[in-house]
Formats: structure tokens, C-alpha cells, sequence
């Protein structure tokens, strides 16, 4: 904004406001330091934050120079705060954690900067890294954050509710998952079969997606760009989503459940099946959070017979990677990047990242692993079959688009076909 | 109302003397002290306004250009507000503000005003009975969202699905905070109720942020009566008029001005309600508030946000006047 | 009243208030029921552990009964913990709500009694501004203020601090206390404070030796509003400081619901504690407020 009368609006606010008492923050920060890295990470239950801080501690270890200070926030206001430190002249944070959904808006509005060419000096073995997982966090050739975790949808089950169904192992495919479903509720081994994050949010696009991918492809836009969710598997998806709930199979708590609220479900017996992020696996077996320990079964998504041949599952990406702002100071950069790949290193991730999936392969399937995760396969398999949400520059407005009309077709206020098609139209005339 | 007789300052003073006038009377110091918050009502609240609706001219998205970040403003005129207009979900959330704000009002009208009658009465524990009433107001807002998610959790174990489920009033747990069609099995009444903007987790929202208003609405009320002289329903009884008219005609007329400044009080408060809502649904319930932050904070779209903010403060302050110009129409 | 009629009638009479009396008796269980049972359920959640949240049929005793919720926001301090943010978070709530309280009470009383004293035109129209500052949606202020904050005043580092809390806070609430406020002092008669001037007292003089100790039950109410108003705030730590620094009890319990599992039992330690202060103003001030309340429509 460049005209008079604003600058004089905001001339006039900033001297009312050091009137009224407000320079004492401004004071605090003034006195020269050392480097200080600001990063900014996600706070969550449990273990990351303590992870985190140590992998902290061990970089000022190796760098004394260099000072680490997080700042940690709850997943929803992650990405304003984001946004916030990009509309600053300089960035309040210099390394963000970065969400795939975010990697084509972050790319477009040159919030974060290209990696590659760091990766390509520095990285000695990008192949060490699964491609999807490269692809979840690039677009059009620029990676646009470094892989730090690898998180991604398992299919879990409660093997002792489908053993007293008279089923020796989950489903394979989906109809044989909706006839173990139909058994559990007509032996009333369970009230609801199944129940799943369908609360009007992220994770029902992510639901979406997966079943769509079930169905044989996860993506809701053609190659050139243009929505398809009234078509083939995308549609397929939301008249199977609106079947289990219409039958009672999903537990229609399914519309008011959040990814935690639909693990509590599966966790307190009140499901066989959950569709849930990998740290499903960690609460099932932990008996202070679990009313099912040694009942849990992590395995790979059933998927509609001929489709997904070569990974014979169908998963959904949640990976996370590390960015750095486009507007931090130029002699910061080298330092932010230094942390990333600290953090992101092979070793660093071995010694740390216990619960959750590491992105290196060579970590992945090391002998320490295979201890640590005796669903390791499963795990490997479900990584290889994800299919990312679309990467679209303004995928937070075409979700929620994607979200209300989901939400809708399957608590049947609109006729599934409509929805899909409204879904369409609606996204079309954002881009005209 | 009274005030100071003050004589005017005769006009043939120099600029001098009026000057020195000026800065020795007390009215000076008198002045100098309403001018803190006259200074904060300009940089916090009028400054910002301002800035606000150049915002929602504008097509605001932030960008980083050489390393810079800053707000790119692109002047779009009404657009913003014309676009909104044509849309329908904001219709609907419009429809499911003023829904909120209607029942809201009603209940605590009609259910404020009993439970004050009822505090009224002389019975055994009544001063008791009117510090426990209370207690619900001084709830946090977060703290009272999350307890009436747990209670309205779609859960078996929620505890009210708990509730009916053991006393066989219900089949199958019930997803109270899920934004469903109320009577399904009535179309045309579903559609009605739906296009009004109720639907079950609405109205499961109500009842949560009723437990937390009801008191302080049912407490001023009851303040209202007690000014009330009893010899008032004394003489009105020797007249033998019935409780109804009682009430009518003696309570309601004195108590209508604490009820005027409650509902003033209640209505900025539900225009703009977004806690509740937003820890209970995230975006699944859009009113406009929500609406207005998820244009600004989450799509990023500050103007947008703006245009949708002010045309709830707007809605606010039309209802507003109305109640105000009542309050005040002696001196209007 | 005739001696025939007057029996039967008084009959009645004492039937019809036996049934009042076990009306009004059954609807006073009815409010308390409605009113204790939400807060039983709170308290006897924060006593149980996780698994006992999540049971079928739920406890509707602590059981399996701990302390542990509330013992995690206390110990263990270390950047990573519970009791870290718990603390943090109790800090920046008491020193932004008490800061905000002080100068509303400096700034919005002595507004408001230049606004019911000084002859002045507009005076009233000047009351109905602040008020109607206080109409506008929070929302609507702090879309324009998150933009100025980040961008063109970043200079003054105002994003994530208590500071900035407090201007806001105090912005957002003047208006009520000057509305309040002027109510109490139109409310007092100008003959003390004249009497007071004729023995040779200036005007501020008089203002503060015999008008604010009058004003005083006003005082204590719109400073104790003021505080459970910013005490409750949550979309401004929201937006404008989510970080340890800024951010107060309201935000803290909402991002306990955070990622993994609704750990429902700390949800409701966290919110027992942040309730105790506000439940015990209103406990022993309530009537303070209630009072400040009303004297807005109390016309002098």
C-alpha cells in the first residue's frame, strides 16, 4: 500500500501507541547476540517438543555459536502464524515446518524458498528418500521443504472383534471389508464397525482422498489441473462414504470426529476398524491410553479389487518437512539450512525419532527399527502407496470446499451426485 | 441530569488570554482527563476501523518480494462485499448468526426472567441457592466449550449419550454436535428449520452457552426486582389483580431497563460469539465470525475478512441502536 | 369479607400455596441440578485417568481415581512439559488481566466522569462511541490490528507479547467501563461534590477526596468485570500471541486438545484451575458486579 492517507493512518497509530506505553517489548530485543535461529514446530501430546529441544541442545553443541530458539504451536495455527511471519518485512521465524498441503501456496506466494539447490550440494543421497515423499513436498521441480517426517494414514483393526466374527485376518479388499463390517454389526460384536475423522476439517479431505485412492486414484484433479471429484474413483468414494454411514457401519459420531476423537473410539473398544495416522500404533498398545492392548493390528488398506497392483494399499501423506522463510536475512540462510539438515540427517533422525516414521530408508529398515517397530513392512508398504491431496495454490480454499460438500453428501442433506458436482463447479469458478 | 453552571468565557478575549484560560481553568485538567481514552479509542479502535475498510476495498494477499515480506493491497471497490452478497453461504451464515442471536434472547428472556422470579421467592437456602446459581458465569469461555464437548461428545461414552443410553431413552448414541438436519423425517419442516440455520449442533451450542448466560441474565433480572416496592403488588392485589397481570403490568415495565442494558450486553456478545464455536466445531459451524477469521486467517484473504466483519459489526450496531435509543430516549 | 365464604377460601388459599411451596421447591432442585451437574462432571473428569474417560458405561465417580492431571501442571518443569505452558500461561493471564484492569480503571473512570459532569456538548454521543466501540466484533478489530502488528509496526516487536495483549484488552473493554462508570457518578448527587468546592477544594481535588471513595463499589465492579472479561479471553492470543510468551489459560486448555488423543482428564484439571480464580470473585464479589451491571440502566 503506498498512498498518503495510510501512511499517515499508520504514522498516526504507531505514535499513539508508543503514548499509550508500548516500547518496552521493543527494547528487550535489541541487544546484539550471537546467531539465533528461529524456528517454529508443531506442539504436540508426547514427544516431539523434548525431541526437538534436544536435537537443539546437540546443534548448539556442534555450532556454539548458534542458538536454536522454537517456538511450538497447536497444528490449526500453524500455518497463520506462517503466514504472519511472511508478511513481515523480516521473518519472525526463519525455519518453519511446513505441511505438504502448503508446499504449492508457499511456492506460489514465495513464502519459503526453493531448496534444491542446497539439496544438490549438500545431500549426498536424495534417493535415500522414498520419491513420494520427495513429491508430497515439491512442485514443478522445486523442493520446497526437506523431508523431516514421514506421516501417512495405517488401516488398523481389532483382531479379537473380527476373530469372534469368525475372521482370521482384516480385509484385503473392499468388498471384503464391507462384508466383515456387515458381520460385526448383525453379531452386534460392535455397534459401529468402523469410525472415522469426518468432522468438517483437514481430515476429511484426507479421508476423502485415501478412499478415493482406495478406489484406485487419489487425485482430485486431472493432469491439467481440472477437479474430477464427480467422476470414477473420487466419485466412488463418496457414494462408499455415504453407504457406511447411511448403514450404520460407520458410527455416525464419524461427523463430529476429529483424527484423536476417532483413535479414542478405536482405542476404547467402541470400533474394529480405524483409518488413522501412525500414532494410532503407539496409543493402542499403551495401556494407560488403551482399553485394547495386544487386540490392535496395523496393516495395509484394503483396496478395490485390480487397482493399486504394485502397492496393494492405498494410503494418504501427511509429510512434514522443514522450510526456510523467503524472508529471512541472507546471513541467516547458510545457518538455516545447517539446522536443517541437522535435523534431518540420518543419524540424528535414528537416535531420535522413536514413535514416528523417519524419511531416510536406510533408517527405516535398520536393525534398530525393525526392533523398535515390529510393523515395520506394513508400514513401508502403506508409505509406497500414498496419494497426496492436491497441490493447488489455494488448496486451503479448495478444501474447505471439498470439506462442505463431503460433510454434506454423506450425512445426505444433497444427493451424493449433486454434491460431487457442486464440489466441481464451485472449485472451477475459483479459478475463472 | 445535572452538571456544573458554568459562565461562558466572554467573547472579546485575546487568543492570548483564551489560551491561558484554557490551560489554567479546571476545565483543562478536566478535559486532560478524558483524553487517555479518547486517545485509545482513536489509535486502537477508530485508526484500525479505518484501516480495516481500505482493506475491504482491496483484494489483500501478503507476499515476499527480494526478501522482504510485506501486504500487497490491490484496490478492488466494493467488490468484496458485492461478491459476498451474491454468495449464499453467506447468506446461510447470516441466517445461522441471527438464529443464534433470536434463540439465544428468547431463552434468556423467558428462562432468565423464571429463574429470577424463582430467586425471588422466599424459600429455604435462598442465599445459598443464589451464589451457587451463579457459578457457571465465572467459567471460562474455553473451559465451558470444552465440558459441554465432553458432554456432548457422539461417543457412547459422551455423558449425555451415557445418560439416555442408560435410562433406554435412546437406541444408538446421538451426535449432538454434529450440524444435522433436525426431524429428518419431516421434510419440509428439515428444510425450513435448516434454511433458518438450526440444526442440532446449533442448538446443542445454545444449551452449552446458555449454562454459562443464564445466570448472569436470571441475577440481573432478579437485581431489577428487588428495586421493585412491595406495596406495589400489595396495592395490586387488594385490586385483585391475577399474577399474570401482576407481572405485566407492574414487574415487566420496572425491570425493562435492566432487561434493555442485558440484551445490549447479550447481543454484542452473540454477534460476535466465535469461542465456543470455534474450539466445539472448528469451521463446521460458520457463522459469520468464524467465517470472518477463516477469510482472514486461514485463506489469508484480509480483505475479505475485513468485508465480512464489517458487515457484522454492522447487523450489531442496527440492533444495537434500537435497544440504545430505547435506553436513552429521554435524552436523545 | 363475609364470615361464610372466608373458610373455604382460606382452604384454598393454604392448598394453593402447599403446592406452590413444592413448585417452587422442585424447580429450585430443577436449576441446581442443571447448574451442579456440568460442573460434577468436570471435576470428577479431571480426577480420572484417561481410560476412565472413555469407558462404557462412563464412571460417574473418579474412577480410576488420580491426582496426576492436576500434579503434571505443577511438576516436571522443563521447556517440554505441561507444567511449562500451565505456568506460563497462569503468568501472562494475571499480569495481562491485572494490567488491563488498572488502566482501565485509571483511564475509563476518569473518562466517564468528565463524560457525567462537564456541560458539554455531545457528551452524550461521545458515550454512545465508546460504547458502540465495545459493539463491534472482536474479529472485526483484529483483522486490521494482526495486519498492522506483522507488518507496518513490526518494528515495535508488539506480536506475542503481554504487552500487546493489554492494549487490546483495554481497548476492548473501556468502552463498558465508561459506560458503567458514568452511571455511578450521575448516580451521585452534585451537591456533595459542590459542598466539597465551596470549602475551597479544586475540582480534582473533590473528584478524589470525596467522589472515588462514593464510587468505590462501582470501582470494585467494573475492575473485577474487567478482569474476568480478559481472564476469558481467547481469540486474541489466538491470533496475536500463541507463543509462551503471550499466550494465557484459555489458549493454553485449547491447544491441550491438541494433536494426538483428547486427554479429556487434563482438559478438566486444566480447566478447574483456570476456573478457580473467576468462580471465587464471582463467589465473593458477585454482588459488586451485579450492582456495577445494573447502575448502567440506573439513571441519576
Amino acid at each position: 500500500m503506498k498512498n498518503k492517507w495510510s501512511r499517515i493512518l499508520i504514522g498516526a497509530m504507531g505514535a499513539s501507541l508508543l503514548l499509550t506505553g508500548a516500547s518496552s517489548a521493543a527494547m528487550a530485543k535489541a541487544a546484539p547476540r550471537p546467531v539465533v535461529l528461529k524456528v517454529l514446530y508443531m506442539s504436540q501430546q508426547g514427544y516431539s517438543t523434548s525431541v526437538l529441544l534436544k536435537m537443539g541442545a546437540e546443534f548448539h553443541k556442534e555450532h556454539p555459536n548458534v542458538n536454536i530458539e522454537f517456538t511450538f504451536l497447536p497444528y490449526p495455527q500453524l500455518h497463520s502464524a506462517i503466514l504472519t511471519s511472511a508478511a513481515a518485512p523480516v521473518a519472525q521465524y526463519d525455519v518453519v515446518l511446513s505441511d505438504l498441503i502448503w508446499t504449492a501456496e508457499f511456492a506460489a506466494n514465495g513464502y519459503t524458498v526453493p531448496l534444491n539447490g542446497y539439496i544438490h550440494h549438500y545431500i549426498k543421497n536424495p534417493k535415500g528418500i522414498p520419491q513420494s515423499v520427495w513429491n508430497g513436498l515439491s512442485i514443478k521441480g522445486k523442493v520446497m521443504a526437506m523431508p523431516f517426517l514421514a506421516n501417512f494414514q495405517n488401516f488398523y483393526y481389532n483382531k479379537k472383534m473380527l476373530a469372534e466374527a469368525g475372521f482370521k485376518s482384516g480385509p484385503k479388499t473392499m468388498t471384503q471389508w464391507l462384508h466383515q463390517m456387515e458381520v460385526l454389526k448383525a453379531k452386534h460384536i460392535v455397534q459401529y464397525p468402523y469410525e472415522d475423522s469426518w468432522l468438517q476439517a483437514e481430515g476429511l479431505v484426507c479421508d476423502y482422498v485415501r478412499t478415493a485412492g482406495e478406489f484406485g486414484n487419489g487425485n482430485l484433479f486431472n493432469a491439467k489441473g481440472q477437479p474430477i471429484m464427480n467422476q470414477g474413483p473420487a466419485l466412488k468414494a463418496l457414494e462408499w462414504m455415504r453407504m457406511l454411514y447411511k448403514d450404520g457401519l460407520a458410527n455416525p459420531n464419524s461427523l463430529a470426529a476429529d483424527e484423536p476423537t476417532a483413535a479414542n473410539a478405536f482405542a476404547s473398544g467402541q470400533a474394529a476398524f480405524n483409518t488413522n495416522w501412525t500414532f494410532v500404533t503407539g496409543i493402542m498398545n499403551n495401556k494407560s491410553e488403551s482399553k485394547i492392548v495386544g487386540q490392535g493390528v496395523v496393516s495395509a488398506f484394503p483396496v478395490a479389487p485390480g487397482t493399486n497392483r504394485a502397492t496393494q494399499s492405498a494410503s494418504i501423506s501427511g509429510f512434514q518437512g522443514l522450510a526456510i522463510a523467503a524472508n529471512t536475512p541472507a546471513s541467516l540462510k547458510p545457518w538455516a539450512w545447517k539446522w536443517i539438515q541437522f535435523a534431518t540427517s540420518p543419524a540424528v533422525q535414528a537416535q531420535h525419532l522413536h514413535s514416528e516414521w523417519p524419511v531416510w530408508s536406510s533408517v527405516a529398515t535398520s536393525p534398530q527399527e525393525k526392533r523398535l517397530n515390529s510393523w515395520y513392512k506394513v508400514y513401508q508398504q502403506n508409505l509406497n502407496a500414498v496419494y497426496n491431496r492436491p497441490a493447488v495454490a489455494n488448496y486451503l480454499t479448495v478444501s474447505s470446499i471439498i470439506q462442505q460438500y463431503v460433510h454434506e453428501a454423506i450425512s445426505g442433506t444433497i444427493p451424493v451426485k449433486t454434491a460431487a458436482n457442486d464440489m466441481v463447479q464451485q472449485i472451477e469458478s475459483l479459478h475463472n | 441530569m445535572t452538571s456544573m453552571p458554568v459562565e461562558s468565557p466572554p467573547k472579546r478575549a485575546t487568543l492570548r488570554q483564551r489560551v491561558f484560560r484554557a490551560l489554567s481553568g479546571e476545565y483543562f485538567w478536566l478535559y486532560l482527563l478524558l483524553l487517555p481514552s479518547i486517545l485509545i479509542l482513536i489509535a486502537v479502535i477508530l485508526i484500525p476501523m479505518l484501516f480495516a475498510f481500505q482493506m475491504s476495498l482491496g483484494n489483500t494477499s501478503i507476499v515476499v518480494v527480494a526478501g522482504r515480506g510485506s501486504i500487497n493491497n490491490q484496490w478492488v471497490g466494493l467488490q468484496n462485499y458485492l461478491s459476498l452478497l451474491q454468495n449464499p453461504s453467506f447468506w446461510q451464515a447470516l441466517r445461522e448468526t441471527l438464529y443464534f442471536w433470536v434463540v439465544s434472547i428468547l431463552i434468556e428472556i423467558t428462562v432468565g426472567i423464571g429463574m429470577a422470579a424463582l430467586m425471588n421467592q422466599s424459600f429455604f437456602g435462598r442465599r445459598i441457592f443464589r451464589v451457587i446459581v451463579f457459578i457457571p458465569w465465572a467459567i471460562p469461555t474455553v473451559v465451558n466449550a470444552m465440558l459441554w464437548g465432553m458432554i456432548f461428545d457422539g461417543n457412547n461414552f459422551g455423558a449425555l449419550n451415557d445418560l439416555l443410553l442408560q435410562w433406554h431413552l435412546i437406541q444408538s448414541p446421538i451426535v449432538w454436535l454434529n450440524p444435522s438436519a433436525l426431524f429428518p423425517q419431516i421434510p419440509w419442516l428439515s428444510n425450513a428449520l435448516s434454511y433458518l440455520g438450526s440444526n442440532l449442533a446449533m442448538n446443542s451450542i445454545i444449551v452449552g452457552d446458555e449454562w454459562k448466560t443464564l445466570p448472569i441474565v436470571a441475577i440481573l433480572v432478579l437485581a431489577g426486582m428487588q428495586t421493585i416496592p412491595h406495596e406495589f403488588y400489595e396495592a395490586a392485589r387488594v385490586e385483585g389483580a391475577s399474577a399474570w397481570r401482576q407481572f405485566r403490568q407492574i414487574t415487566l415495565p420496572l425491570i425493562a431497563p435492566v432487561l434493555t442494558v442485558v440484551l445490549i450486553l447479550r447481543t454484542m456478545q452473540l454477534m460476535r460469539a466465535f469461542t465456543l464455536i470455534f474450539t466445539l466445531e472448528q469451521f463446521g459451524l460458520p457463522v459469520l465470525s468464524i467465517q470472518a477469521y477463516q477469510q482472514a486467517f486461514a485463506f489469508g484473504s484480509f480483505g475479505m475478512g475485513s468485508a465480512v466483519s464489517f458487515l457484522i459489526g454492522l447487523i450489531a450496531l442496527i440492533i444495537a441502536y434500537f435497544y440504545i435509543k430505547r435506553l436513552y430516549r429521554e435524552e436523545l | 369479607m363475609h364470615a361464610v365464604t372466608a373458610q373455604p377460601q382460606q382452604k384454598r388459599l393454604r392448598r394453593t400455596t402447599r403446592w406452590s411451596r413444592i413448585g417452587v421447591y422442585s424447580l429450585v432442585l430443577l436449576v441446581l441440578l442443571w447448574t451442579l451437574a456440568p460442573l460434577y462432571f468436570l471435576v470428577i473428569t479431571s480426577l480420572k485417568q484417561y481410560v476412565g474417560t472413555i469407558a462404557y458405561p462412563l464412571p460417574w465417580l473418579p474412577t480410576p481415581f488420580t491426582w496426576n492431571n492436576y500434579a503434571i501442571m505443577f511438576t516436571n518443569y522443563s521447556p517440554d512439559s505441561v507444567s511449562y505452558r500451565f505456568l506460563h500461561a497462569l503468568r501472562n493471564s494475571v499480569i495481562a488481566s491485572t494490567a488491563t484492569t488498572a488502566l482501565n480503571l485509571v483511564f475509563g473512570s476518569a473518562a466517564a466522569y468528565v463524560l457525567a459532569r462537564a456541560r458539554m456538548r455531545g457528551k452524550n454521543a461521545i458515550t454512545m462511541i465508546f460504547l458502540a466501540s465495545n459493539l463491534l466484533p472482536t474479529v472485526a478489530l483484529i483483522i486490521p490490528f494482526y495486519v498492522l502488528t506483522v507488518t507496518y509496526l513490526s518494528g515495535l516487536h508488539l506480536y506475542d507479547t503481554n504487552t500487546l495483549m493489554v492494549i487490546l484488552y483495554t481497548s476492548f473493554s473501556l468502552g463498558l467501563v465508561i459506560w458503567i462508570m458514568r452511571g455511578y457518578f450521575e448516580s451521585i448527587p452534585i451537591e456533595l461534590e459542590e459542598a466539597a468546592r465551596v470549602d475551597g477544594a479544586s475540582r480534582l481535588v473533590s473528584l478524589v477526596r470525596i467522589i472515588l471513595p462514593l464510587t468505590l463499589p462501582g470501582l470494585l465492579a467494573t475492575g473485577l468485570l474487567t478482569f474476568l472479561m480478559s481472564w476469558d479471553n481467547f481469540i486474541l492470543p489466538l491470533v496475536l500471541g500463541p507463543d509462551s510468551s503471550a499466550y494465557n489459560l484459555p489458549f493454553f486448555i485449547y491447544s491441550l486438545s491438541g494433536q494426538y488423543l483428547h486427554l479429556n482428564n487434563e482438559i478438566a484439571a486444566g480447566g478447574v484451575l483456570s476456573a478457580i480464580p473467576p468462580v471465587l470473585i464471582v463467589l465473593f464479589f458477585g454482588k459488586y458486579i451485579v450492582s456495577g451491571l445494573t447502575a448502567g440502566s440506573v439513571k441519576g
